[in-house]
């Protein structure tokens, strides 16, 4: 399906537009140039009202403004009389039929400045067959013709404005995905179907239960079993659902975080180091203290070691020498003098032996003073010396510990201004914030994890219980032969339901692969860097992920074109799996891409347009030169919104 | 989508998934085009009922215990 064309009267600041969007060549794609005011994003929000009823993009301005153009209120003039806000969107189907939607709302012109009054809206649309005949539908059967055509919980995947795109992986949450892939690949209509047959199924057995008590004695042990394993899987969608929600929380923390250093950590680190370089310090002080007290309590000794050692090495020497302890008893000899008499011959001492005695006893005296005296003074000496060579270990023990000290603070010191530099730029706080977030998701998972896993056991209990139960009331029903049709349409109803649970199932699985493996394709077709990317993949929550050629997730990395890129391949595999052929339409496609990238990202919608109608809302400077070089020479039409001089009215120009 | 209306992957899956039970089959791909058209229609346990027992009386002896 494709739309011809779109025709807007009063509505807003298109007075009186209409967009012919026929295709024209190899390309349906369309280029619509104006300027910020003349109304680009106000055509999206013409389509969704006219589809929907409501305006998602409009602007704060905007809101403040009736939906009737101002200068149609203006040229009414006095009131009474009413007018017409109506768009219409014209659809190509694919038989070759039309599809005409129209909503129209009517306004009573109440003049005097006064606010004009909504009277009614009509919606309709008016399908016309490739045989030529047409059917008008109102209301419902109009809403659900546009419901055929986009349906509305998921057409943002079709009519996008490119902020939207920039943003589609921060928004876009996996749920929210899972939703929009469930919808367009119509696995909710097989869930639909499983849950009505699954009521009739109830209802048979106790239709069954009432002919027979034992039947309806299983049948309600049977339901309160389903009814605990609905619960059950209640609970596990919840579980997986918070899973998967924390998984996304940090999927987005870790893409913030991506390349910032752990500030929480390193400021724990940092205090850490300041609270140890306090510790560290206080010793350093303290054993410069003890070095110092040391040195002082040693100051005389080590003063006067010379004195000691030369003492000591004189005391050493005589006493090699025998001079000490002294050999020889003065006593003796001063008795022999008094006795003038030998003591050990007996003879009488002459005046040259009195002499000698004399002269030999004045040198023993001092010569045994002086040794008395060394000896006297060798215990404190030796004590001295002891203490000074104990002070050289100490001084050597509290050298190095200052030294090591020196240096732990050194080291930290260095390892804080590595800290400093590795924070340096960052919104330290907020990474903080953010850190602590991820942990408290990461915990989230974690709890959700292993809630699930109890879950999970206790629901192949419950299986297992049913399946004893469902055996069960078979047995009973084949005794019953009054319930025999009851019997066979219970049996026909559960094989039905067994093959839908099965389909949605295989669905569900195929679905997922073949989305990510048409992403995967798309995205390396589309990509001007491809090399630089290894993979995309998508898991079974639907978390999208860009894997870079070293392996690593790069999603927060890529440059806002690459990431418009992804998402554009993953929304153009969601049309194709789904089977859904609608158009697309991007409001400023390139604005957030950077020059450098504008031309890639044309080439690649030019790509898109040869196989989907594409509409592109441009600025002017968007549509630069570069791009126009690309994209106008293939385009199948370019039209320009111009603002009339009051800036109350729109023109649309083919350019 | 075939006829605009289901996709195409869903009619090839549950032709596999009924195992050549053409009964089942054809019962099941009716249940869908009612939920498609009609989505959330206020009967619909009236037609899943009788198309129940009409359809079980065609898939009949053979699947009878």
């Amino acid at each position: 399906m494709r739309i011809e064309k779109l025709v807007l009267r009063n509505y807003r600041q298109l007075r009186d537009v209409q967009l012919a969007l026929d295709r024209q060549g190899p390309n349906d794609l369309h280029i619509v140039i104006g300027r910020n005011g003349t109304g680009k994003t106000n055509i999206l929000n013409a389509i969704n009202w006219c589809l929907y009823g409501d305006e998602p993009h409009l602007s704060k301005h905007s809101e403040q403004l009736p939906r009737l153009n101002l200068g149609c209120i203006e040229d009414a003039g006095h009131g009474g009389h009413d007018l017409q806000v109506a768009v219409e969107v014209w659809v190509k189907t694919e038989d070759g039929g039309t599809l005409i939607f129209e909503r129209t709302e009517t306004y009573r012109i109440g003049g005097d400045d006064k606010e004009p009054l909504r009277q009614d809206t009509h919606f309709e649309a008016r399908v016309t067959d490739d045989k030529g005949n047409t059917k008008i539908l109102v209301d419902d059967e109009a809403s659900y013709c546009a419901e055929r055509f986009v349906p509305q919980s998921i057409r943002e995947f079709f009519f996008f404005d490119g902020e939207r795109l920039d943003r589609y992986f921060k928004e876009a949450t996996s749920q929210h995905i899972r939703h929009a892939v469930f919808e367009l690949s119509q696995i909710h209509v097989l869930q639909s179907v499983e849950a009505n047959l699954d009521t009739v199924l109830k209802d048979l057995r106790k239709d069954a239960g009432k002919a027979n008590p034992a039947i309806e004695e299983v049948g309600d042990a049977l339901e309160a079993t389903e009814a605990k394993l609905a619960e059950l899987d209640r609970q596990i969608e919840m579980c997986a659902q918070q899973k998967s929600l924390a998984e996304d929380k940090i999927a987005e923390y870790q893409e913030q975080l991506r390349g910032a250093p752990d500030a929480g950590a390193l400021e724990e680190e940092r205090r850490s180091l300041d609270t140890r370089n306090k510790e560290k310090r206080k010793r350093l002080e303290e054993s410069v203290r003890e070095k110092h007290e040391l040195l002082f309590d040693h100051a005389i000794r080590i003063q006067v070691w010379d004195a000691i050692a030369e003492s000591l090495s004189t005391i050493d020497e005589k006493r090699q020498k025998n001079e000490i302890p002294p050999t020889v008893d003065t006593a003796l000899l001063e008795a022999v003098l008094q006795d003038g008499s030998c003591s050990v011959c007996g003879r009488a001492l002459d005046e040259s032996s009195v002499k000698h005695v004399g002269a030999v006893l004045d040198e023993i005296r001092l010569t045994s003073d002086i040794a008395k005296q060394l000896l006297n003074m060798e215990n404190p000496l030796r004590r001295h010396a002891e203490k000074l060579g104990r002070f050289r270990g100490e001084m050597t023990k509290a050298a190095r510990e200052i030294g090591d000290y020196e240096a732990d603070l050194a080291a930290m010191e260095r390892r804080k201004r590595e800290i400093d530099a590795a924070l340096d730029g960052y919104d330290v706080l907020r990474i903080a914030e953010w850190h602590k977030e991820r942990s408290k998701f990461e915990e989230t998972r974690d709890t959700n994890q292993k809630q699930l896993g109890a879950l999970e056991a206790r629901r192949q209990i419950l299986t297992r219980e049913l399946g004893e139960l469902q055996n069960r009331l078979d047995e009973q029903l084949k005794k019953e032969a009054k319930v025999a049709e009851l019997r066979a349409q219970i049996s026909f109803c559960a094989r039905a339901l067994e093959t839908i649970r099965g389909t949605k199932q295989a669905i569900m699985r195929d679905t997922r692969e073949e989305i990510e493996s048409e992403t995967r394709r798309l995205f390396f077709a589309l990509a001007w860097k491809s090399a630089t990317f290894g993979d995309v993949r998508i898991d079974e929550n639907f978390n999208i992920s860009l894997i870079h050629s070293m392996g690593y997730e790069c999603l927060g990395t890529a440059s806002a074109a690459e990431r418009e890129l992804l998402a554009l391949s993953f929304t153009l595999a969601l049309h194709r799996v789904s089977g859904f052929d609608s158009p697309i339409l991007i409001d400023t496609p390139v604005a957030r891409v950077s020059d450098s990238h504008r031309v890639s990202f044309g080439q690649v919608l030019l790509q898109v347009s040869a196989e989907k109608q594409t509409v592109l809302l441009l600025t002017p400077a968007e549509h630069s030169d570069d791009l126009a070089q690309v994209v106008d020479a293939r385009s199948s039409n370019r039209l320009a919104l111009k603002l009339s001089a009051d800036e109350r009215e729109v023109r649309v120009e083919v350019l | 989508m075939t006829d605009g209306r289901i996709n195409k992957r869903i009619l090839s899956a549950l032709k596999h998934q009924s195992q050549d039970d053409e009964v089942i089959h054809q019962f099941l791909v009716d249940l869908i085009y009612d939920e498609v058209e009609h989505p959330g229609h206020w009967r619909w346990k009236g037609s899943y009922t009788a198309k129940v027992r009409d359809c079980t009386a065609k898939w009949g002896g053979a699947h009878e215990d």
